[in-house]
């Protein structure tokens, strides 16, 4: 970032400082609304608690109101497409490869549980690839139920994603990494308010294609977003047993496992035990140890109810990516046109690519294990091996979390548009190579090749902004210098 | 002696010192045949015996159906040593594929062309899907049984000059309620059944088969296998059968006196069944076997106990048959004149060259055409695919009954792994439909269509690249209806290598099967003529008819199962571009390097503050070299 634009941004800021009180006070409700959501916070959110003290009751009162209106409204339009045009959805949105991937697909889903009912083992053929809990959790809703149940069901893990990554805004400010730290000088308290960030997820269409194809990401989501909402509510435990749910659901979230492990080691709660690693060591080990119990258990659990090919269906499915079906990833492709010989080395070095910066980049990010988070939600989002649009709404989603860090980054301008473009160019390259024939495969994969690319340039703009506001806080004086990474 | 030089060359393969017995048995064999005995000598000699039939029918549209069919018969011997077994007549071949690979019955069939039904009624064989098709039973356990079978296609494939060895787990369906007959007590095989649909079928496969024959294209039925107009037809289905069955069970030869009640006989049936248009080879109005097959039956085949041309015509059609058949009969509601090649060269005192068959027309074949009721089959099945776009589709089942009673059938369908089943989408409508000719009346058709519940189905799920899914439904169709299944898949992508060379016109899919018993058949069918005919009495289907006449086998039982083979389909899969595998390597593995090039510096590099030691524009510049 150069001086001329650093020296903008500051005095923006200082325009903005009139408004700080204001800010503030709307903080402040929005704490206390998340810990009376949360019954037990177990974090020590007095300083601004003393200022909510003073704050008006009709105030907080429309804070938390707001947050309802949103939920609701985001309810009440899923619902009513879900259950008064389910021609449109199963026409232009059921069947989309850009929001059912294989791992997810919903007509997969009920062919599963159609299997199950009829005793053949679901797992036991090349056609469901899901996780036996979404097995548990519809055979009720689709062996009795009519089928707007499980339509609910969908519905209401999409507002429950809502929900919780406006009460992990809401937590983030309380946090006592963050309650202490230093803002930036000049700089207001910004943050989306719980609201806004439950808003733009609900209503980023994205989100709303995802939930109305009904694609199973997500159970996914919601897990993720769990685990991320325990653990900087200092739950460990609660994180860790989430977080292996959230594997089994879909593997990739086994990566947050490692800045969970920074949660539990106290990163986030005794910033005065940083300098102290054996506890922090202690701890992620602990936390490791637990995760793995809590994945073994529930991997039992599923061997006695489904034998142990479930395995090999889902995760060894996952890792292998055997299913070629096109998906806005870089895999099907590569994997189409790849010569044998090469084939596993390059799934290996796909996958490896994907995973192994987890942990350096949770180390990278440890001050803030919650961003490493949200950087590792945007590394599996743009590399897993069946993306779909779905991946991206949360990782968007998590951003506004954020929202400190949008004046600290630089191209915005540039990954916005290579995401539209991605976004808008693979339907209609989808349909002249699939529906028209007037195309090809090349088409689609140029689509997905931007897309993909705008991800990579969101993510790395978004890390460097946080590494660059970090700067800022710790040495202001830099504020007006030039700086570069070397 | 015109009939000794064929005999004694087949004589020749004996070792020398038997020459002079064999002229011995060659001389008892003439009497036998001269006496007009049918008790066959060679095969008291060796347990083998062998058959020759040909059967001949004109068709409603004025084609003819020639049935080919040529039968051997051998006892199992029942130690495994392998020094036991001498091949008299019986080709070695198969009976040693039969010894090692445990096979209790095998069936194999190259077919081209489709069964008009419609047009031509009863097929004479049961099995009439386009391609090849191989089906086994085999003893042993589950993978003994995978073994066998791979070893089995591929020495099948050796002998019939096929690709028979690209049969693999991919396209071998294991059937669980189709070709039930197959399991009769006593075996217990598990049967396995690949479909190839692309195989063609062509002179380089007739040529090994015509050479199991004993007389070959020498003599005989044999001598009318002109390739040149086997292959010039409307559908063509060339295979050959291979049972063990009980001796008991057989009401075969007199030479069952073994007194061991599990012996056993290896029965071996080489059919071929053509369609021709005569008019294509210029033959209107009357024509003659030779003159249709462009060849002639020079002699008849010495060592065959049985050489018979039958010609099977529709009472009323206007045809009439050339000489004096030596014996009459009725075949499947048709006359049957029987010509047996042996007895005929005694009784004219000429050789059997001179044997011709004439078809005269007493009305114009025009009129003829629209009289004759080609006795279309009671149930009937086609499928189609349905849906547009490359990446998914469905399946659509007609199957039509248009009996008076309901009809109880099986179901078969099974589609390769990159066609992605959903059996969850499966859909049975039942129409009822306008009665054939006698349910006039019945003009009130009701256009409701309602659902239909199998009364049993089984569905294997497809595995990638493993095995494809297979649907098996046993269906109660009503009478005179058209009962309509449906399902959707999607369809699968598939790496690079694994489309065909011409890879933008898909892929052939095989047949769906239907079967069903046809009851009431068998001494029934042979008392109720056609001036009687019973509502409820289903026709028999001629496969059946013609078992049970050439051999005899459902006599007893009276239970009889026909097939149904429907059209293929060719399944359109979205191809990638065949011409960018370096590109695409090269662009993915570029943003793969992008992505970890900017997160590995994010990671490692840290920030340095740049000394303002010059002007801000050059410090900027200094940035941009950076």
């Amino acid at each position: 970032m150069t001086a001329d634009t650093l020296e903008q941004v500051v005095r923006e800021s200082s325009k903005q400082s009139p408004k700080r009180s204001k800010q503030e006070l709307a903080n402040a409700l929005v704490e206390t609304l998340a810990r009376g959501a949360a019954t037990n916070t177990g974090g020590k959110p007095e300083a601004s608690s003393s200022s909510s003290s003073s704050s008006l009751p009709k105030q907080r009162h429309s804070e938390g109101a707001r947050l309802m209106r949103v939920l609701a409204l985001g309810f009440a339009l899923r619902f009513a497409i879900l259950a008064f045009s389910p021609d449109f959805v199963s026409r232009h949105l059921a069947a989309r490869v850009e929001l059912s991937t294989p791992a997810t697909s919903y007509k997969r889903l009920i062919e599963g549980l159609h299997l199950a009912a009829q005793g053949i083992s679901p797992f036991d053929g090349g056609l469901f690839h899901q996780s036996p809990l979404l097995l548990i959790l519809f055979r009720v809703p689709f062996g009795w139920l009519p089928r707007i149940c499980s339509d609910l069901l969908f519905i209401a893990a999409d507002v429950l994603v809502a929900l919780m990554l406006a009460k992990i805004a809401a937590k983030k400010t309380t946090l006592p990494g963050f309650a202490s730290r230093p803002l930036v000088p000049g700089e207001t308290v910004f943050r989306c308010s719980p609201s806004v960030v439950a808003m733009l997820y609900l209503f980023n269409p994205l989100t709303l294609a995802t939930c109305l194809a009904r694609s199973t990401i997500v159970f996914s989501h919601l897990a993720t977003v769990s685990v991320l909402y325990f653990g900087v509510s200092d739950k460990p435990d609660l994180a860790v047993a989430l977080a292996a749910v959230a594997t089994h659901l879909s593997l990739y979230p086994a990566v947050l496992v490692a800045p969970l492990a920074l949660m539990a080691g106290g990163m986030l709660f005794q910033p005065e035990a940083r300098s102290r690693s054996s506890s922090l060591a202690a701890g992620a080990v602990l936390a490791l140890c637990k995760f793995a119990a809590c994945f073994a258990a529930i991997h039992f659990l599923f061997v006695l109810l489904y034998g142990s090919n479930y395995f090999s269906a889902t995760f060894e499915f996952t890792l292998q990516a055997t299913d070629l079906q096109p998906n806005v990833g870089l895999f099907w492709y590569f994997f189409i046109e790849i010569f044998d010989e090469f084939r596993q080395f390059f799934i290996a070095v796909f996958q490896l690519t994907a995973l192994a910066f987890t942990v350096p980049i949770s180390w990278r990010f440890r001050d803030d294990p919650l961003f490493g988070s949200v950087m590792l939600v945007g590394v599996v989002s743009a590399l897993k091996s069946y993306p779909s649009w779905g991946d991206l709404s949360l990782f968007l989603g998590l951003i506004p979390i954020y929202e400190e860090l949008a004046k600290y980054m630089q191209y915005t301008f540039l990954s916005a548009n290579l995401l539209l473009y991605g976004l808008g160019l693979a339907p209609v390259f989808w349909h002249l190579w699939i529906e028209q024939g007037s195309g090809n495969a090349n088409f689609f994969y140029a689509a997905t090749l931007v897309y993909v690319f705008g991800q990579i340039t969101l993510l790395f703009d978004l890390g460097s902004a946080q590494l660059r506001r970090q700067l800022d806080i710790e040495h202001p004086e830099t504020r007006e210098r030039t700086v570069v990474q070397e | 002696m015109f009939l000794l030089q064929p005999l004694l060359l087949h004589m020749r393969l004996l070792p020398l010192p038997y020459v002079g017995l064999t002229s011995v048995v060659t001389a008892a064999l003439l009497a036998a045949s001269v006496s007009g005995m049918n008790s066959p000598t060679s095969a008291a000699v060796s347990g083998e015996s062998f058959t020759e039939d040909l059967l001949l029918k004109p068709l409603a549209d004025g084609k003819v159906l020639l049935h080919f069919e040529f039968a051997f018969q051998r006892r199992q011997s029942q130690s495994n040593n392998g020094t036991q077994h001498h091949y008299h007549l019986f080709p070695r071949q198969i009976g040693e594929i039969a010894l090692r690979y445990d096979v209790d019955e095998l069936h194999l069939s190259f077919t081209q062309g489709n069964w008009r039904e419609a047009q031509w009624g009863y097929p004479p064989v049961n099995s009439q899907g386009v391609g090849a098709e191989m089906r086994a039973q085999i003893r042993g356990s589950e993978d003994h049984v995978a073994k066998r079978w791979t070893g089995l296609t591929n020495a099948l494939s050796g002998v019939f000059c096929a690709s028979l060895n690209f049969i693999d787990s991919t396209n071998t369906v294991v059937p669980r309620m189709m070709f039930a007959e197959s399991q009769q007590p006593g075996r217990s095989g598990m049967l396995r059944q690949g479909y190839l649909p692309r195989e063609n079928v062509c002179t380089e496969n007739l040529t090994p088969w015509i050479k199991q024959l004993p007389c070959q294209s020498r003599s005989g039925i044999g001598a009318l296998l002109n390739p040149h107009r086997l292959y010039n037809m409307h559908f063509h289905s060339m295979g050959m059968s291979l049972e063990s069955v009980k001796l008991s069970d057989s009401n075969s030869n007199s030479n069952s006196n073994s007194g061991n009640p599990d012996a056993r006989v290896l029965r071996y049936t080489q059919h071929l069944s053509v369609v021709l248009d005569p008019r294509s080879f210029g033959l209107e109005g009357s024509w003659s076997l030779s003159e249709l097959m462009d060849t002639h039956i020079a002699q008849a085949c010495p060592v065959a106990d049985r050489s018979t041309v039958r010609v099977l015509v529709s009472p009323g059609s206007g045809l009439s048959v050339k000489p004096e058949a030596s014996s009459k009969s009725v075949l499947a509601d048709l006359d049957m004149h029987v010509f047996d090649m042996l007895k005929q060269k005694d009784k004219s005192g000429k050789s059997a060259a001179d044997i011709e068959l004439e078809f005269v027309e007493a009305s114009k074949l025009g009129s003829a055409k629209g009289s004759v009721d080609p006795g279309r089959p009671v149930v009937a099945v086609h499928r189609y695919v349905t849906g547009h776009g490359g990446s998914s589709g469905g399946v659509e089942a007609t199957i039509t009954n248009r009996g008076d009673q309901p009809v109880d059938i099986l179901y078969l369908d099974s589609l390769p792994w990159y066609l992605r089943v959903y059996s969850h989408t499966l859909t049975i409508t039942s129409q009822k439909t306008v009665g054939d000719a006698k349910a006039t009346s019945s003009s009130a058709a009701s256009e409701v269509s309602e659902n239909l519940t199998p009364s049993a189905s089984l569905f294997t799920p497809a595995i990638d690249r493993g095995r494809p899914s297979t649907m098996e439904l046993a269906l109660t169709l009503p009478a005179h209806s058209r009962t309509t299944l449906w399902y959707s898949f999607d369809k699968g992508f598939l790496k690079y290598t694994e489309h065909p060379p011409d890879a933008n016109r898909g892929f052939n899919i095989g047949p769906a099967i239907v079967s069903y018993a046809v009851v009431g058949t068998g001494d029934d069918a042979q008392t109720s003529r056609r001036n009687q005919p019973k509502p409820n009495q289903q026709q028999q289907p001629l496969a059946c008819a013609i078992k049970e006449s050439l051999h005899g086998e459902y006599a007893a039982s009276s239970r009889c199962t026909a097939r149904m083979y429907s059209e293929l389909f060719l399944a359109n899969m979205p191809t990638p571009d065949f011409s960018m595998p370096y590109n695409v390597i090269t662009f993915t593995c570029t943003i793969l390097a992008l992505f970890f090039g900017r997160i590995f510096n994010l990671l490692t590099r840290d920030f340095a503050v740049l000394q303002p030691r010059e002007r801000k524009d050059e410090g900027t510049k200094e940035i941009l070299v950076e």
